[in-house]
């Protein structure tokens, strides 16, 4: 099975209308499984109009909790806790757990062992099949809960679970936007990444910040431009730009409104209008190539 | 006041909205943008603003003092991010880019042989335009944690205040640690949506995350003639939260917004006018 | 020698994993002259960690005090530490912990210089589990 990832540093480049027309386009010809990692936002799952088999709350974070009788107030915890998640109460320290990483420090230095680490219950891992055939899983945070790595993490090995099940041979990730620990869990060991970027100032910025996390992690890569048109010159400077990294631009997709109306009737694009399937296809058959 | 400027969801046009207001009200009084969307900040290229870095952002990482060290592991033991390998027999080995600064190690070392020192998270930077200032800060590519880059932008705005009356916080999308310690401590969040299932399902999950935070919020639809306006006006009426603007898909919008200068539109200037 | 193979199962007649740091057991065997021994089977308690899954993997072979690791994809930082500790790389092919015992025995297997990212192969074909 081979694992694509597609990111964009930048949100709302287009990754998951990326995501779910590749899906479509590819699960014509084999056999393909949809994850989507967003899961401070998961939206994969509402486009592919997915009906949920499995539910499960799952617990990859841990907090610290006082056990207010044996607290003597003396503050310690308050001085060595690095992430400001413990503030001085009238009596007795005050936990944050928003801002809680539940590295332990805090249970380690208290004299009164009044602080204890539990794992909490901070997110929910959905399995479901689309309505198009293939399967889907989905990761979402639970409100205010921190720790999107680790659940991408677990989303990914239920994921590996449902295609192994599903014998699929290529899984789709949807990663979140931005760089920082729910996209490097989604990066991580997988084996190609597609990059969606956009023809603006922000786009471009964001791609090149993307690109560098890419080869942190020295994984081949691809680039679809979306709403290439909105500027054509800023389009050539990013496939370029590309072209010196060596990732190899797999199609622009152009700006039009089908993609908004696409959204809101919850499809696919390729599903939504036909026209859109050439470019998908296109895209498609150069990754398999590149697979060869 | 301190206005958060955020949404959930990416690419509806938080920036655009963030710069544009901050425009406007530099105007007529002394306003700070701050760029927190550590992991890709873009508000000084949206305004074509030069910055100069003025702060390294540091993060305390364990000093092994080995000649304390009687290699009992302890310290491996603690450490839930992987950072230090022990080898029955051997010192205990390091790995600067796994550790978050708990701490723990240094801690637990049962003959005090670990003390701190620091390595770079990200970077501070500052730069002036258009009538206002500009703070952003940038998270170093590879580090996981935006949220300690946030707050050491936010130590850096508060150690230098310069009395400013608006604060105007760009957050980044999505609702996870970094965008929580954007979020705390502002008194008003401007919820920038889109009208599609998508912009409504994370605009529903921001709202959440803002009523457990205590911020009061208000909702600006953003290309709103594209798409079906009532998805959201439905979460407006079920949060009793109230939509302040709307800001049609305008050419002239998009325009400015490629070539990297403010957006000066009428419906900035009304959001503003219901904001005060 | 002693050796450290990943494995997607225990014992020598599993498949070979590609991952070392997720890999779901670690088969320590004992490559020495025209003999394979197999030692013992180590279910990897890494299997699902967000990072440093690499790390925790070399920890738990160096301390079976192994020579060599015999791995498909070895990430930067579990790279350097089994570089550090001075234990040596190899890169596993398709096919059981066995048959690669026995290539690395007759000195086929490839040492592997820098640790990699992801997990393609580059035109090897090295599939993935299933």
């Amino acid at each position: 099975m081979r694992v694509i990832n597609i990111l964009s540093g930048k949100g709302g480049t287009g990754k998951t209308m990326v995501s779910s027309s590749l899906l479509w386009t590819m699960s014509r010809k084999k056999r393909v499984v949809g994850i989507d990692c967003d899961v401070d936002a998961a939206n994969l799952g509402m486009v592919l109009g997915v009906k949920i088999t499995r539910r499960k709350e799952i617990e990859t974070s841990e907090k610290a909790f006082l056990i207010e009788e044996k607290c003597t107030g003396c503050f310690k915890c308050v001085d060595v806790c690095n992430f400001s998640a413990i503030e001085k109460g009238d009596k007795k320290p005050v936990f944050n757990r928003f801002l809680c990483e539940g590295c332990g420090s805090c249970e380690l230095v208290c004299p009164e062992n009044a602080i204890e680490i539990k794992t909490v219950k901070n997110a929910w891992i959905t399995e479901g099949a689309s309505r198009y055939g293939f399967p889907v899983v989905s990761g979402q945070l639970k409100m205010g809960e921190s720790g999107s790595g680790k659940i991408v993490t677990e989303v990914r090995r239920t994921g590996e679970r449902v295609a192994k099940e599903n014998k699929s041979e290529i899984m789709i990730i949807d990663s979140a936007a931005g760089i920082s620990c729910p996209v490097i869990a989604s990066v991580r060991n997988t084996d190609y990444v597609i990059a969606v970027s956009e023809p603006t100032p922000s786009g471009f910025n964001d791609l090149k910040r993307a690109i560098k996390l890419v080869e942190f992690f020295k994984i081949p890569c691809g680039l679809i431009i979306n709403k290439f048109d909105i500027n054509k010159e800023l389009t050539r400077k990013i496939e370029n730009f590309a072209k010196e990294k060596g990732i190899s631009v797999l199609g622009r997709i152009p700006y039009h409104k089908d993609f908004v109306d696409a959204a809101v009737n919850l499809k696919p694009v390729v599903v939504y209008k036909k026209k859109y399937r050439e470019i998908f296809e296109n895209i498609a058959e150069k990754i398999y190539s590149w697979f060869e | 006041m301190r206005i958060a400027v955020t949404g959930g969801k990416g690419g509806t046009g938080k920036s655009i909205v963030s710069t544009a207001l901050a425009f406007e009200l530099s105007k007529k009084q002394k306003t700070l943008l701050m760029d927190l969307d550590v992991e890709c900040p873009n508000d000084h290229l949206i305004l074509s603003i030069k910055r100069e870095k003025v702060k390294d952002i540091f993060q305390k990482i364990p000093k092994f003092d080995f000649s304390k060290c009687v290699k009992c592991g302890t310290c491996s033991k603690v450490c839930k991010e992987n950072a230090i390998v022990f080898i029955e027999g051997q010192y205990p080995r390091f790995i600067p880019e796994q550790c978050t600064g708990c701490n723990a190690c240094c801690i637990a070392c049962p003959t005090k042989a670990i003390s701190q020192t620091e390595k770079k998270i990200g970077e501070i930077y500052y730069g002036k335009g258009y009538g206002m200032d500009l703070v952003s800060g940038e998270m170093v590519i590879g580090y996981e944690e935006a949220g300690p880059v946030v707050n050491a932008v936010k130590e850096y705005v508060k150690k230098t205040e310069k009395g400013y009356k608006h604060i105007i916080i760009d957050t980044s999308a999505g609702t996870h640690c970094g965008v929580i310690s954007a979020l705390m401590g502002c008194e008003l969040a401007l919820c920038v949506t889109e009208p599609t299932p998508f912009g409504k399902h994370d605009l529903e999950l921001i709202l959440d995350l803002l009523n457990v935070l205590g911020i009061p919020a208000k909702i600006i639809i953003n290309r709103s003639d594209i798409g079906d306006k009532k998805l959201i006006e439905r979460i407006s009426k079920k949060y009793k939260t109230e939509i302040i603007g709307e800001i049609p898909y305008k050419k002239s919008i998009l325009d400015a917004y490629s070539k990297g200068v403010p957006v000066k539109e009428k419906e900035i200037e009304n959001i503003l006018r219901v904001l005060k | 020698m002693k050796t450290a193979i990943s494995s997607a199962g225990p014992g020598i007649e599993s498949q070979v994993d590609t991952r070392f740091g997720r890999c779901a057991y670690f088969v320590i065997v004992n490559v020495e002259g025209n003999e394979i021994k197999e030692e013992k089977s180590i279910e990897n308690p890494g299997v699902n960690m967000p990072g440093g899954a690499g790390i925790s993997a070399a920890q738990i072979v160096a301390n079976e005090k192994v020579k060599a690791v015999v791995s498909g994809n070895v990430g930067p930082k579990a790279f350097y530490v089994l570089n550090s500790l001075g234990i040596e790389i190899y890169q596993a092919v398709p096919g059981t912990v066995k048959e690669n015992a026995e290539k690395l025995l007759r000195n086929e297997l490839q040492k592997i210089d820098s640790g990699s990212g992801g997990g393609f192969a580059r035109g090897r074909g090295f599939g993935r589990r299933f």
